[in-house]
């Protein structure tokens, strides 16, 4: 039985008989791992801190034969803030459960784990978290393999376009000729377009100034999300959530 | 080919029903029932369809009880001004052992849980709104300070600001006992922000 030293964030967990659980860790040398917490939903458990959702700890693992457990473990950084506000929980989340069902396990990548490790220090900060939403879906998609195609038509190639279509089934964009392709995709403005290719371009703390008018948001929902639940073939149980909380 | 007599095999399909009862530990309690004195079982059967049949939701604060409403919620010198929100009916009974708290309770059965898909339609919410109307001056919400919790918590408040009531949350800190080198730093902040002068 092998122990082992990793860094991870904690991204889901799940009770587990009377004061155990089962966590979801995030580390960046091996992937998504699945973990037993002993004692941890006891009040004066060691391991309550570091163990908490969104929490950034130091652990100390032990293989076992179905699952590791987790013998020791030290915070490094709690994002309290996100768990002290509705909005940015809710969201956090959200982006935590879209992680956890776009990575296969022990699918280990140094590039995802930072990209989220940021994406939590941004959430404690971001002004408008609609639009953050937008950019860590889009990010996450590209960063996952599946980037879509909005700089010239997916099907024939064209680079100038009067009018655009998205098309979540061919993973990109769509010009008029081709638009039949996909009897589904949506008609989207290019100043939509251009924010799409601005977010993919940037870097996403350059992202925090991004300012939207609202038919663009709103555009930039439909077709993000759409492209995401087609990609992900599952609704995130924390989108319904995300709804309950926006009509307050 | 079936190893018990049919029904012990049913005794022990039951018992491995019960949260935190595995096959194993069911087959130990059946044996054991079976050893049991026919007057003590009969008790323990007694015991367990009473307790279904005349426990019930009150249908005021949500807790078990066996007359609706519960003897909390009709003792007439409880404070009727004052709802504490807690998650769970075995809540209601820790807060009640301090012997500190007169006001009454409000049980949810449950936390809104994003991640598990639990949201504020499933727990007893809109009834906690439906009994603030009627003369409550405060609402302590005393959820665990967990993730879930906090946003149950977090969620009941934002729905109750608007109304103009004074919506408390119960303070976090060292436990009494405690040791402060064992205290994370999310708790020792928290003490800290609570301090009170001595």
């Amino acid at each position: 039985m092998g122990v082992y030293t990793t860094e991870a964030i904690v991204v889901g967990y799940r009770d587990l008989g009377e004061a155990d659980r089962i966590l979801t860790l995030f580390s960046p040398e091996r992937g998504k791992i699945h973990a037993v917490a002993r004692g941890v939903r006891r009040p004066r458990s060691p391991l309550l801190a570091g163990t908490q959702l969104f929490s950034y700890s130091k652990f100390l693992l032990v293989e076992g034969k179905n699952l590791d457990s987790v013998s020791q473990c030290e915070l490094k950084e709690s994002f309290f803030k996100i768990r002290e506000d509705l909005d940015r929980m809710a969201y956090g989340a959200y982006f935590a459960e879209l992680l956890r069902i776009s990575t296969r396990e022990c699918d280990k990548s140094e590039e995802v784990f930072r990209f989220f490790l940021k994406t939590l220090f941004l959430l404690q900060v971001w002004e408008d978290l609609q639009v953050m939403a937008r950019v860590f879906e889009l990010k996450l998609m590209a960063l996952q393999g599946f980037k879509p195609q909005i700089f010239c038509c997916v099907n024939c190639g064209e680079k100038r376009m009067e009018k655009v279509w998205f098309s979540s089934l061919s993973g990109g964009i769509l010009c008029e000729k081709c638009k039949n392709k996909d009897e589904k995709a949506i008609r989207i403005s290019n100043e939509t377009l251009s924010v799409m290719k601005h977010i993919l371009k940037k870097r996403f703390e350059e992202l925090a100034e991004l300012k939207v008018t609202q038919d663009v948001k709103n555009e930039l929902k439909e077709v993000i999300l759409n492209f995401v639940l087609h990609q992900l073939e599952r609704k995130p149980r924390t989108l319904s959530f995300l709804e309950d909380i926006s009509i307050l | 080919m079936a190893y018990y007599a049919q029904p012990i095999a049913r005794l022990i399909d039951e018992l491995s029903r019960l949260p935190g009862i595995g096959p194993k530990t069911a087959q130990r309690l059946t044996f054991y029932i079976l050893k049991m004195p026919k007057e003590r079982v009969t008790n323990l059967v007694q015991a367990i369809a009473d307790a279904k049949e005349s426990i019930v939701y009150c249908s005021v604060c949500g807790n078990f009880t066996d007359v609706d409403p519960c003897s909390i919620c009709s003792a007439p010198h409880r404070d009727r001004t004052t709802i504490m929100v807690v998650e769970e009916p075995k809540d209601v009974v820790a807060v009640e052992k301090t012997r500190d708290y007169k006001g009454l309770y409000h049980v949810l059965h449950g936390v809104i849980s994003p991640l598990e898909g639990i949201g504020p339609d499933d727990i007893r919410i809109k009834e906690l709104l439906a009994r603030v109307s009627s003369g409550v001056k405060e609402v302590i919400i005393a959820t665990n300070p967990d993730v879930e919790g906090e946003a149950t918590a977090l969620y009941i408040a934002r729905l109750l600001k608007p109304l103009g009531l004074k919506v408390t949350r119960i303070a976090h800190g060292i436990p009494v006992g405690g040791d402060l080198d064992y205290a994370d730093e999310i708790t020792l902040a928290k003490a800290l922000e609570g301090r009170r002068e001595m």
